[in-house]
């Protein structure tokens, strides 16, 4: 068999191994992520577009200001308009039932609760309604009130920020991103832990040496790790556009593209970091001391995310987001963010590949160092050291 | 032929080989003994390349061992490694496919080896769910399955009830009969000394004896004679000569070479003797007195 073969059969072993793992955890995810989605979209629809509700107290107006409100409103809007005794119209006021009450047509009362855009809204629908009235009584028609009012011509542009959406892409790249790298990172260190615990790594290692044993684990545990991103981020967009309740921006397609890349970057990187670890512990007892602490990497990348993608406050993200231990986790919520420049994609995946480069042949050498070491406990440093005795094997 | 030649490897200030050599030839058990400390592991995983001698050569029919000519080598740890969660017949098909047989060869040779191991109904079973005298058959198939030429077992016999013991020493002896090259460790010298034509004895790193084991006994300066009835009243006309032991009408008397056969059987007549034994030190004893020296 060829090293490649023994690559590939060592790799096979530790897919099959954990295939119910696997599984199980695929199918949570993807149950959480679409019923995340399902709830979200059947609470959302509840809300609906926003309300404005008014209390008239002259009955006849009713129907002229329903009618006019909605012209003085961007976008949809659920209208309600009714008379109302000046008496009972104060009670629903004050009880927040109305936003407003017209009194007359020169006279509006304002709930202590009613929004700026509500009062503008009330306003200009008065104002437009005393206008038409005046000019009525001047004589005027429609055209020559209509020449009198100078229109302000206003369009659209074509290109819609979608702000909150990417806010979200963003937000959820961090997450999926800390998640796949510490969970399957922490499979691979633990993997490492039972090999070395139950001294079948010995038994291993008469076939196959320990760089191809821990090339097998990073590709198949990273290989992994990437088929569930892809299933869970699949499930994910195909739910949310099928149920047409969020819009999926454009930007999650480039965000996954992204993710996909630092990803495997990431992975080699931290990987071979928790590889290493785990071969320190002598047994899954005391391995939780060594990997542990190892956590607080992703887990800094993964706190300055989602802080700073949900408040728009770039700056240190920005930094973090060049240094290797934490563009994995950051880079694809910026690249989503739209605020990345080209050099510093360029300079970012220029460090993370030379670090990554550094870490995997530091990683196996602590990982050769450790995992020979029987099943005593070893330190950094000397397993380090040992690890060069087996480098050349 | 396995060839190790003046190993050496230290781990700190402790020197685990000094100079250690021994050679085991095709079709040869090779029993290694010595005490805790001896060095003994520390040489099996030097044929393995799980650590690097600081000194020393070890060799395979005089080439040097890389990893595919390891990968034709069987290796039980004395602390026994197997994938506690994955099912016997499927980790021994893998660790078979790693060492290089293919994956029908690799099948058909495992239901071999686990009905000969009367396990085929726990083919499908977790390692983690046998006994531990299967689990022990299981490794001892994960080091054999790929038909090693050499096969290095730390410890087999540890914990192993004597049915076992023979039922594995017994499996080690047909192999060793078909050419294999046997290196095993043991403390259960009374195995060793049934199933070996030869035994190496390590101490403090060194090799310190070596050789068939009958030779071995011959080789030392103390003997027994072992009486049934009669007195012990001649141990005093032999000179060195002391009671070890006695119960019942029996007692072990030690005395030095200087002794010959024909005193001994003189200084017996006339004693009421009715059987006596007269034999080199057993193997135990050959074995401390080289831990001593």
């Amino acid at each position: 068999m060829t090293g490649l073969g023994l690559v590939r059969m060592a790799a096979w072993r530790e897919v099959y191994s954990r295939r119910k793992a696997f599984l199980i955890t695929t199918a949570l995810a993807v149950t959480l992520v679409v019923g995340g989605l399902i709830v979200a979209a059947v609470t959302g629809s509840n809300d609906g577009p926003p309300a404005i509700a008014v209390g008239v107290v002259d009955r006849a107006a009713v129907e002229p200001i329903e009618t006019e409100i909605p012209v003085h409103v961007y976008g949809e809007v659920m209208v309600s308009v009714a008379g109302f005794e000046r008496e009972e119209g104060m009670v629903l006021l004050r009880s927040g039932e109305i936003d407003a009450l017209v009194v007359d047509a020169h006279s509006v009362l304002w709930a202590p609760s009613a929004p700026r855009w509500i009062v503008d809204t009330v306003v200009s629908t008065m104002t437009q309604i005393n206008l038409s009235t005046t000019a009525a009584e001047l004589g005027l028609d429609d055209a020559a009130l209509a020449a009198l009012q100078t229109p302000i011509v206003g369009e659209t542009i074509d290109y819609e920020p979608d702000d909150e959406g990417v806010m979200l892409v963003s937000v959820i790249t961090v997450i999926v991103m800390f998640i796949a790298i510490l969970a399957y990172g922490q499979w691979i260190a633990y993997g490492v832990v039972e090999e070395k615990a139950n001294r079948v790594a010995e038994l291993v290692l008469g076939a196959i040496t320990p760089t191809q044993l821990l090339t097998a684990k990073m590709v198949a545990l990273g290989g992994l790790g990437l088929v569930q991103l892809t299933i869970v981020a699949g499930a994910g967009l195909g739910t949310a556009s099928l149920l047409d309740q969020l819009e999926v921006p454009d930007v999650a397609a480039s965000a996954w593209g992204w993710s996909v890349f630092w990803f495997v970057l990431g992975f080699a990187f931290y990987g071979s970091v928790y590889a290493a670890a785990g071969s320190l512990a002598a047994d899954s007892q005391e391995a939780g001391s060594v990997i542990t602490p190892l956590n607080i990497l992703p887990g800094l990348g993964y706190m300055v995310g989602v802080i700073a993608f949900s408040s728009g406050a770039d700056v240190v993200a920005r930094i973090m987001s060049l240094i290797p231990f934490w563009t994995p986790m950051l880079m694809p919520g910026r690249v989503a963010t739209g605020s990345v420049e080209t050099w510093e994609l360029v300079l970012a995946t220029v460090l993370m590949v030379a670090a990554t480069a550094a870490v995997v042949r530091i990683g196996a050498r602590v990982y050769l160092g450790g995992i020979t070491q029987s099943t005593r406990k070893v330190g950094w440093r000397q397993a380090f050291r040992g690890g060069s005795d087996l480098v050349t094997r | 032929m396995l060839s190790v030649d003046r190993l050496e490897k230290s781990f700190g200030t402790v020197k685990a080989l000094d100079g250690c050599s021994l050679e085991v030839k095709s079709g040869q058990m090779l029993g290694l003994l010595g005490p805790n400390g001896a060095g003994k592991t520390t040489l099996m995983r030097g044929v393995f390349g799980l650590i690097r001698p600081d000194a020393g050569v070890i060799s395979w029919n005089g080439s040097p061992i890389d990893q595919a000519t390891r990968r034709r080598f069987g290796y039980m740890p004395e602390e026994r490694g197997l994938y506690p969660k994955l099912g016997v017949r499927w980790q021994l098909v893998y660790l078979a496919r790693l060492h290089g047989m293919n994956e029908s060869e690799a099948e058909r040779t495992a239901d071999r080896w686990l009905a000969e191991f009367s396990l085929s109904d726990r083919a499908s079973s977790k390692v983690n769910e046998l006994s531990h005298g299967n689990q022990q058959r299981v490794q001892l198939i994960a080091a054999l399955i790929h038909e090693p030429e050499l096969v290095i077992l730390d410890e087999p016999f540890a914990g192993l009830d004597p049915i076992a013991s023979e039922f594995m020493a017994g499996v080690l002896a047909d192999l060793a009969e078909k050419g294999t090259a046997i290196l095993f460790s043991s403390h259960q010298l009374d195995v060793v000394e049934d199933l070996c034509q030869e035994v190496v004895i390590m101490h403090r790193g060194r090799v310190v004896l070596e050789g068939a084991v009958d030779e071995l006994r011959a080789a030392s300066d103390t003997r027994y004679v072992e009486t049934t009835g009669g007195s012990t009243s001649w141990v005093s006309d032999l000179p060195g000569a002391e009671i070890v032991h006695r119960s019942g009408g029996r007692a072990r008397v030690r005395l030095g070479l200087d002794s010959s056969l024909e005193a001994i059987a003189g200084v017996l007549s006339g004693s009421g003797i009715t059987q006596f034994v007269y034999e080199p030190p057993p193997l135990s004893e050959v074995f401390r007195e080289a831990a001593k020296s």
